[in-house]
């Protein structure tokens, strides 16, 4: 579903999407949810970033003329920066792009995308925050700046299960955790329930510990395009050589790397967790004992969702979960509204991160839930944070969290 | 004889007035709300029409009412122009500022302000499109079971209602309800002075928004409608909303006769159909309509052949299914006697590639594919005669076949034109809206300069015809002039409402200065 | 008048055409005649309208249009020439197909349905004409009884002469009076100025009026209920429903009146919905409105309704002493209440017509004889009351016009800006629409 409206394929220069922007029309169905899926007026804006700011060239059709503007004979603007800040502050969730590529054949996250790789190329890139984390993953694997030693010691509670090194035995399945997963204490608890799931479904996986390194997502995602490449051709080679059919993740930024930024470089395939659990609980190899009592609404992750077209998955895994009365939100699978925290605006513009968090979270309590799930640690990071701001009491928590509770 | 009133103006616009107004103006409504950033003002000088603006000098975010007043004094104080801007999806191009200024952007005016289910109105601002009004009505009903909605246009549901409304678009059941500027109830307008200004029964105390058109006296808001912009900004606006009943369905017919016989046949269905108590929605379409909708994947061109020339969709709507049933077969009894036949509308629909439900004209969403082929789409239309339509269109054609010649392998008159689209028509069939759209590459000057030239003569011939225009388009402003003693009275409107000429200069040329602008 | 005065009018429109004879005027007021100059003209063409306003023009004499019965009081001090349009009744033509018809200023109602008959087709109806000319009406935005479905401005397009003398075609019509005849102008639509304006920026002397045809079928069903709410529900709910083109509610005395003849007793409260069209439709339409006005406790009145059919082909005139108002339905016996409680004797004559599928009501109370004690003061204090109520007078008259005005200055300053920009000389009905306008 994402490579027909071209989400995730790889961006070309900003040359290459030159003649697009004459093609714009303004319609505005960018600027806000497929009007045939709108189901709540208050639940139709889109866009993180327009939203906050308004102005028009916050919105596609915005970027659609400041690819005009740069890519004339004669530029028509100079790099300022507030052009940086409208460049720089997408979060490249792709909803614009769903809407209107089947419509109009353009592709505004794309243009968006390499609007930030152009700047960077022109040397008015990264943000300085953003340098940060592209420094912290050249020096140390991860943009953590956490040494490279600790990657894998969310695996020590897990001695039970034996988990194999992959680095040194040949395994079928490689679980990839993650930056997130491995090093942010919160989120170690999906790393954990991962694995333990894996060895539910007597899989044969291994990790790669404090071997593994980023994927180089983030930045990507940031527009360092070429640090990124140079990143990848370093994974491939590590992750190619390891001899493994199928590489499983629980990080929605992971998976949507490995399927569309390392697409036909890889030797096996790749898989989300959540795909994983879906089957095991589909073949009745997975059974839950718990009660959970809980009310709860699914957050569709971009990277999962847009980007990677897994929709029933999660929703099959919530349903099959004792006692959680599963609420959908009105922004939902291809619609969903984005956390706001993706393209490194959680880093580079937090207030457009938390503003857009907020706003999902109100959405989110309309439906009655007390708890928001997810299935990606930047947007439960994000949505925590907006939880936290809004008043009322809302949880928000991984999916394998919830797994792990009620196995 | 005619005596155009013109005027003269000059702009206190500097570079130093610019950084004190900008100043006045972050007072006014916050820094953030405020730009002149090259990066902003960037975005809003083009759009996909062949006309061309200029930069803004500032673009302002106002949230209500009293910030745009607050804008407008600002700029009346100043001498400077002012245009505003909603969603930017203007056909005529007139939301361009000819002459830079400020331009105010109501993005952060998108709230339904109420909804009564007594008069069945909505009362909104200014940027909330079409598919949030028609979500928001269907939460509220005309009787139990009957959910209220507005009449909305053929275009795409992110468009802003207001701002059809305001610039007199027409829905597809304008048949039935009558145009937009028929069912708008109250209106507030900001003038160029920064005088608020409330039209309608709502705007008196005690009323309520009782929906009766017009008045009281005389309709003094008629010089705000169509006026693009030109007058004052319209901040607030009550429209009426219809019940929607439960059952509708959709029918295409087609012709069995060919070339001007099957234009004549739908035609005489129009009239039949639009005399009776009957239909909700009625289109002329054309065979490219269905070309456009067509998946990547086929040729248009291998695909002509299967389509007529000329279609009806036309969706009936009952209380109950035993009405629908009814009206079904008188419908069908009129379409026999005016040599039509039901089409498949599955097998078209699976052809075509896209849902021919009637959900389809609620939100309109796919209507935006009809800019796919080449990237921008144009179009003129007027009011006219339902008998004359195929005068009409034979002069039309001529036109296609001057500028977008057969035999030019790239661009074939089929696939250039979409040819002669009739909506609406008004109640009983008194006139009806007859568009002519074509399609066009923006990025390409030939198709540029060739768009342009297209509709100029298209517009000299219909106004040659009769026809008067419905909106205000490349192709037709420039024709005002043509109009005589009604074009003196908008000059003269204009000089009365803004005799600075700050609001909007030169979106239509009533004024001394005004350029035609150059290809 | 002075002599030279009477003698450029007699060039204009002939000697025989002007009149300065009080009894010829008295036609023209409902009470004494005016003691202040004042000259009738009855012009035979618009030609001679154009001539007649150039002269006022130059001379600076205030020209005055009829657009009821009778002119409104108080008259002008100034006086001046009032415009007779009698003879200006032809009908210039009918469009069959396009259900246009292209009336002068003069023609009348019954005229015009004669004429119309013998094509198939006819005109709405109003519920409360106001004057026997149909443009006066129209422009007047007069309610039709079928106003459930039908909207209040019947005119497509006008031919206005204006203050100078210039002719303004509206609509399409300025391009060419023999194509469409679609009543939204090139631009801004500034024709909506004249409609409802007491012709004070322009006088209408032709107009491209909606015409319909005859219907294959119609009916008109009535039904009595003895309180007024549940009659007012039906005129409110039923329309919703799309099945009916006329719902409306009069009062015995409204009944009586308007068809003297009727044998028997009636209903305090009686119920017409009237539907026409495809007689197949009709009958389906006729079948559910009879279930939902009886669910809501009305009896069907048969034979009143085959009496009233003859009311239902003619043209019901509302009196010159009557409130006539729009306000929501659900606030209708809010104002029955109020009127009826202020008015002394048998009370009024109520009528009660469902706008926009039922979205409002016109509301009508007529005074008919015998008239309360201090008819004047009666009717003042209760236009008083309605006003402070909330009731909308789409065309405030008199006294409560300025009060009515008052309550939107702003739309007030407009209406003058208008009139300056159109009338600078103030000829055109002065203070006919409102004091000071």
């Amino acid at each position: 579903m994402a490579k027909e409206k071209k989400i995730g394929d790889s961006v070309g220069s900003l040359m290459e999407y030159r003649n697009l922007a004459w093609k714009c029309v303004r319609c505005g169905l960018c600027r806000g949810v497929n009007p045939e899926k709108l189901i709540q007026s208050d639940h139709w804006e889109n866009c993180p970033t327009g939203t906050k700011y308004k102005f028009e060239a916050y919105f596609a059709p915005g970027r659609h003329e400041l690819l005009r503007a740069l890519t004339v004979d004669d530029p028509e603007v100079e790099i300022t920066e507030k052009l940086k800040e409208i460049v720089f502050s997408c979060t490249s969730c792709g909803h614009c792009q769903e809407n209107c590529y089947p419509i109009k054949g353009l592709e505004p996250m794309n243009v968006g995308l390499a609007l930030k790789q152009h700047l960077i190329k022109l040397g008015h890139g990264p943000l300085e925050p953003h340098h940060i984390l592209i420094q912290s993953i050249l020096n140390y694997d991860n943009p953590w700046m956490s040494p490279r030693a600790a990657r894998g010691k969310w695996a020590k509670k897990l001695k039970d299960l034996k988990i194999k090194d992959a680095s040194k035995e040949k395994v079928e399945v490689l679980y990839f955790p993650g930056c997130n997963d491995s090093y942010v204490p919160d989120l170690k608890e999906v790393s954990q329930t991962t694995a333990r799931v894996l060895a539910l479904g007597n899989v044969d996986f291994g990790i790669l510990g404090a071997k593994e390194r980023c994927c180089g997502s983030t930045a990507f995602r940031v527009g360092a395009v070429e640090m990124f490449e140079k990143y990848k051709k370093a994974n491939v080679k590590q992750l190619n050589g390891l001899g493994i059919k199928t590489l499983v993740t629980a990080c929605a930024g992971c998976y949507s790397t490995f399927v569309n930024e390392y697409t036909g470089e890889l030797d096996f395939e790749v898989l989300h967790i959540v795909e994983f659990i879906a089957r095991l609980v589909a073949e009745e190899k997975l059974t839950f004992k718990n009660e959970l009592d809980l009310k709860v609404t699914y957050h569709d992750p971009c990277h999962i969702g847009r980007y990677g077209g897994l929709y029933d998955e999660p929703r099959e895994i919530l349903k099959a979960l004792p006692g959680v009365d599963f609420r959908e939100m009105d922004r939902i699978r291809e619609y969903s509204l984005c956390c706001g925290s993706g393209g490194g605006v959680k880093t580079g513009y937090p207030e457009v991160a938390m503003d857009t968090a907020k706003m999902r979270v109100r959405e989110a309590k309309d439906t009655g839930a007390e708890t928001i799930v997810t299935c990606c640690p930047f947007c439960e990071m994000n949505l925590k944070d907006g939880a936290n701001a809004e008043p009322g009491a809302m949880q928000v928590v991984d999916l394998m969290e919830l797994v792990s509770e009620a196995l | 004889m005619v005596r155009a009133y013109k005027q003269t103006f000059e702009y206190g616009l500097t570079v130093d007035t610019l950084s004190e107004v900008r100043d006045k103006l972050v007072e006014a409504l916050g820094a953030e709300w405020v730009s002149d950033d090259p990066a902003i003002l960037t975005c809003y000088f083009r759009d996909f029409t062949a006309r061309v603006g200029k930069w803004p000098n500032l673009v302002v975010l106002p949230s209500t009412t009293e910030e745009v007043q607050a804008v407008m004094r600002i700029a009346h104080e100043h001498r400077i122009p002012v245009v505003p801007y909603s969603t930017g999806f203007n056909h005529g191009g007139t939301a361009l500022p000819q002459w830079g200024g400020i331009l105010v952007d109501l993005k952060r005016m998108d709230k339904v302000l109420a909804v009564d289910e007594e008069g069945m109105t909505i009362t909104l601002q200014s940027y909330l499109g079409n598919a949030r009004v028609y979500t928001v009505a269907n939460e509220y009903f005309a009787l139990e079971g009957l959910p209220l909605k507005p009449a909305i246009p053929m275009t795409m549901g992110s468009a802003s209602t207001l701002c059809n409304y305001v610039s007199r678009g027409f829905s597809g059941i304008a048949g039935k309800h009558g145009g937009h500027s028929e069912n708008i109830v109250n209106m507030t307008w900001v003038l160029p002075d920064g005088e608020i200004v409330k039209f309608g029964p709502g705007s008196f105390p005690n009323v309520g928004d009782v929906p009766v058109q017009f008045g009281p006296g005389p309709d003094i808001s008629g010089m705000f409608i169509s006026a693009d912009g030109m007058m004052g900004i319209c901040t607030e606006i009550t429209i009426k909303l219809f019940p929607e009943q439960a059952h509708e369905k959709l029918y295409y017919l087609v012709p069995n006769s060919e070339g001007i016989g099957a234009l004549t046949d739908c035609i005489d269905f129009f009239y039949e159909i639009s005399q009776q108590n009957l239909m909700l929605f009625i289109y002329k379409m054309c065979h490219t309509d269905a070309l456009v909708m067509l998946p990547e994947e086929y040729n248009p061109a291998d695909f002509m052949h299967m389509f007529p020339e000329h279609a009806l969709t036309l969706i009936l709507c009952g209380l109950t299914e035993e009405e629908l049933a009814l009206k079904e077969e008188i419908m069908l009894e009129m379409a026999e006697s005016c040599n039509l036949e039901l089409a498949n509308i599955e097998m078209l629909a699976q052809m075509i590639g896209v849902s021919m439900h009637k959900d389809m004209f609620k939100k309109i969403y796919q209507a935006g594919k009809v800019m796919k082929p080449k990237g921008s789409f144009q179009w003129i239309a007027g009011y006219y005669r339902l008998d004359r339509v195929p005068e009409l269109m034979e002069d039309y054609k001529k036109i296609v076949m001057r500028y977008w010649k057969p035999s030019d392998p790239q661009i074939s008159y089929a696939l250039a034109m979409s040819g002669t689209h009739i909506q609406g028509p008004l109640p009983f069939g008194r006139a009806t809206t007859i568009e002519f759209d074509f399609w066009w590459d923006p990025g390409n000057p030939e198709q540029v300069k060739r768009a342009i030239l297209t509709l100029r003569e298209m517009g000299e011939m219909m106004m040659d015809h009769g026809v008067m225009f419905a909106k205000n388009l490349v192709g037709t402003y420039e024709l005002l002039p043509r109009l005589g003693v009604y074009y003196d009275l908008v000059c003269r409107a204009k000089a009365m409402t803004d005799p600075l000429h700050i609001m909007h200069p030169d979106v239509m040329p009533v004024g001394d200065g005004y350029s035609q602008q150059s290809e | 008048m002075k002599e030279q005065a009477r003698e450029k009018l007699s060039q204009i429109v002939g000697p025989e055409h002007v009149s300065g004879d009080p009894d010829k005027l008295s036609a023209y007021f409902r009470g004494a005649v005016p003691e202040v100059p004042l000259t009738a003209v009855a012009p035979q063409d618009a030609d001679e309208v154009v001539a007649l306003v150039q002269y006022a023009s130059e001379e600076a004499v205030p020209l005055f249009t009829l657009k009821d019965a009778h002119f409104p009081e108080p008259f002008p001090e100034s006086g001046g020439v009032i415009l007779d349009f009698r003879r200006m009744n032809g009908i210039d033509g009918v469009d069959k197909r396009n259900l246009t018809a292209h009336i002068q200023r003069g023609v009348t109602w019954d005229q015009l349905g004669e004429a119309l008959e013998r094509e198939g087709l006819k005109t709405l109806m109003p519920a409360a004409a106001t004057s026997p000319y149909v443009l006066d009406n129209l422009v007047a935005r007069v309610i039709m009884r079928s106003a459930a479905r039908y909207p209040e401005v019947q005119v497509a397009n006008l031919r206005v002469v204006l203050a100078d003398g210039r002719v303004h075609r509206t609509g399409s019509h300025a391009l060419d009076e023999d194509g469409c005849d679609s009543k939204d102008d090139g631009g801004p639509n500034i024709s909506r100025w004249y409609i409802g304006a007491e012709d004070i920026y322009g006088i209408p002397v032709r107009g491209s009026i909606w015409i319909y045809p005859a219907p294959k079928a119609e009916t008109y069903l009535a039904f009595g209920y003895d309180d007024l709410a549940p009659a007012l529900s039906a005129i409110r709910n039923i329309p919703r429903k799309e099945i009916c083109d006329a719902a409306l509610v009069m009062n015995s005395r409204y009944l009586r009146r308007l068809a003297p003849d009727l044998p028997g007793s009636v209903p305090p409260w009686l119920l017409v919905l009237g539907s026409e069209g495809h007689p197949r439709q009709v009958e389906f339409y006729a079948d559910v409105c009879r279930k939902e006005a009886t669910a809501l406790g009305g009896k069907e009145e048969a034979d009143l309704g085959e009496a009233l059919g003859g009311a239902f082909r003619r043209v019901w005139y509302r009196p010159e002493q009557s409130h006539g108002f729009y306000t929501f339905l659900s606030r209708v016996s809010e104002f029955h209440d109020l009127v009826s409680s202020r008015v002394e004797g048998e009370g009024l004559a109520e009528l009660f017509v469902s706008h926009g599928y039922g979205r409002a009501a016109w509301c009508e109370f007529d005074y008919l004889e015998p008239y309360p004690q201090d008819l004047e003061g009666t009717y003042e204090a209760v236009n008083e009351l309605l006003l402070e109520k909330g009731a909308y007078f789409d065309r405030p008259m008199g006294k409560i016009a300025e009060r009515f005005y008052a309550g939107n200055v702003a739309y007030l300053e407009q209406i003058r800006r208008v009139k300056n920009m159109m009338d600078p000389k103030r000829i055109l009905n002065p203070d006919q629409l409102v004091k000071g306008v």
